[in-house]
């Protein structure tokens, strides 16, 4: 995600006239951003094969790419991928419901704030992530921790944005909008949500980077299938390579979710000014 | 003026209190239907309040403000939903007509070629200018052909230039579809050059009305005499031979 296009290759020389059209050249990320982390690659990569970092620690990347199309070949890869990403998908359908619900709730009325509020806000100082020993005394160790765990993660962020997108709403616009005859019902949804979608959208991007880590600690702390099974697994038979492999497939999907975010963003925000 | 028939606006004995403190007590006002009224008052005098009232923003009143039939405000800020575009704001208070969404979008087209902004139908509100925002706001107002149009200090946020042909603007478009209008201001000159009555508000009633007889369109110079009473009434004493 940092590999982003920069102004470097857009700053036209001054030679150039000012109205060629320049979307194409824009477009391609600055080759200089690409030195810096191609090089560690390639230092990794001398390190491991000069012995200096040996395997048990960190396999070098040739290797960790030899085990990604190993692992992918045999389907492991795969199944341990849709398993992540259905626990993620299910927490993540379940934490933003709620969160989004009470977020409205006590957005909208004073005594849903008075209700909902301060337990969110007391909760919400627990590290969610040391509720663990409980869960699984509560739910054992199978699916159902892992997703309530990615759900609890991902009900925070999206509950505290929507409260406080709600509560932000312009009174101005409201009037403005009771004097063209519009109901409730009609003020709350061409005025109030609209309103709060762009602090909703930010809390939609930090609720799905949360999931994303509560899905990884679930997955560690116990598993039978999924990428952190993968990894574990990869672990007990000193497989660095697999584990490395396992950690990249996490980050590439974070990415991609982050990247989802983004192009929803510009979408649904195309009416904020440039 | 005594009341007619069916005016645009008749208010009786309107009191409105905050807490302990009366705003507005025992206010009278009528607006004809075409009449071009301004309502002037230093600030805190309560006008933006008589105009919520009859904006039908503020219910909680004793006394009777009634206003028989559509009303539309234009604000000091245009207030335009910034995620809906621009001729979609122009539109908003039309929609429950059941019309087709091409004929609102024809209305829409027809009502920015008034305000001089054609061609900005499908332009976001945030990229428009202060005037150019205001213009579509009284667009939006204008619209629902109302009997009673209520200007919120429309002019009050813009600059000098823009604002004298906001006063043409408004103006035309008044002589056009010649609603009731009450214009709250804090510019007397402003009110002069408008208005058929200038009122001035204070200790929550009406204080003064001064007729405007002079023919439009008018200049600075054409109710000289008037603006010294209306200033006076607002106790300014100074200055006010300029």
């Amino acid at each position: 995600m940092s590999i982003s296009t920069t102004g470097v290759l857009s700053r036209a020389d001054p030679a150039a006239p000012a109205q060629v059209p320049r979307p194409a050249r824009r477009r391609r990320p600055s080759l200089r951003r690409w030195i810096s982390p191609v090089g560690l690659i390639a230092l990794w990569q001398i390190a491991s094969s000069t012995g200096l970092l040996p395997p048990e620690k960190l396999s070098s990347p040739w290797t960790v790419l030899q085990a990604g199309v190993e692992v992918a070949r045999s389907g492991e890869l795969g199944d341990a991928f849709v398993i992540s990403l259905g626990r993620v998908g299910a927490g993540f359908a379940l934490g933003a419901a709620v969160g989004i619900l009470l977020g409205v709730v006590s957005g909208l009325f004073r005594w849903g704030e008075a209700l909902v509020d301060p337990p969110v806000q007391m909760l919400r100082t627990l590290p969610f992530l040391g509720l663990i020993p409980l869960f699984i005394l509560w739910f054992g160790i199978g699916e159902e921790t892992k997703i309530l765990l990615v759900a609890l993660g991902v009900a925070f962020p999206l509950y505290l944005n929507v409260h406080s997108g709600i509560r932000g709403t312009d009174e101005r616009l409201v009037d403005a909008a009771r004097a063209l005859g519009f109901s409730r019902g009609e003020r709350l949804w061409h005025v109030v949500l609209p309103g709060a979608l762009p602090p909703a959208l930010v809390g939609l991007r930090q609720s799905l980077g949360v999931a994303w880590l509560a899905l990884i600690v679930g997955e560690t702390v116990n598993a039978d299938a999924g990428i952190g099974y993968l990894i574990t697994n990869a672990r007990d038979f000193l497989r660095t390579d697999v584990v490395v492999v396992g950690l990249v497939v996490y980050a590439v999907l974070g990415l991609v979710t982050d990247a989802l975010v983004r192009l929803l963003e510009r979408r649904a925000l195309r009416w904020r000014a440039r | 003026m005594a009341g007619t028939v069916n005016p645009a606006a008749a208010v009786r004995g309107l009191t409105k209190r905050f807490g302990d403190r009366a705003v507005l007590s025992g206010l009278d006002l009528t607006i004809e239907r075409g009449e071009f009224v301004a309502l002037l008052g230093r600030s805190g005098s309560g006008k933006s309040t008589l105009l919520r009232v009859l904006a039908g923003l503020d219910a909680e009143i004793e006394g009777t403000a009634r206003v028989p039939g559509t009303v539309s405000v234009a604000f000091q800020q245009p207030r335009l939903l910034p995620w809906r575009k621009v001729w979609r704001n122009v539109v908003l208070g039309l929609r429950r007509d059941g019309e087709s969404q091409s004929r609102n979008r024809a209305v829409a087209e027809r009502a920015l070629a008034e305000v001089q902004l054609s061609g900005h139908a499908d332009a976001w509100p945030l990229t428009l200018s202060g005037g150019e925002a205001q213009r579509v706001s009284l667009a939006r107002a204008l619209v629902r052909e109302p009997d009673l149009l209520l200007l919120d200090e429309p002019f009050g946020a813009l600059d000098a230039l823009t604002r004298l042909a906001m006063h043409g603007l408004v103006e035309d478009l008044w002589r056009t579809h010649r609603p009731g209008v009450l214009l709250v201001t804090h510019d007397v000159d402003e009110a002069l050059l408008l208005a058929d009555r200038v009122l001035v508000l204070g200790e929550g009633r009406i204080l003064a009305e001064h007729v405007l007889s002079h023919p439009r369109p008018r200049t600075a110079a054409d109710h000289a005499d008037v603006r010294t009473r209306v200033l006076a009434d607002l106790g300014v004493t100074e200055g006010a031979s300029a």
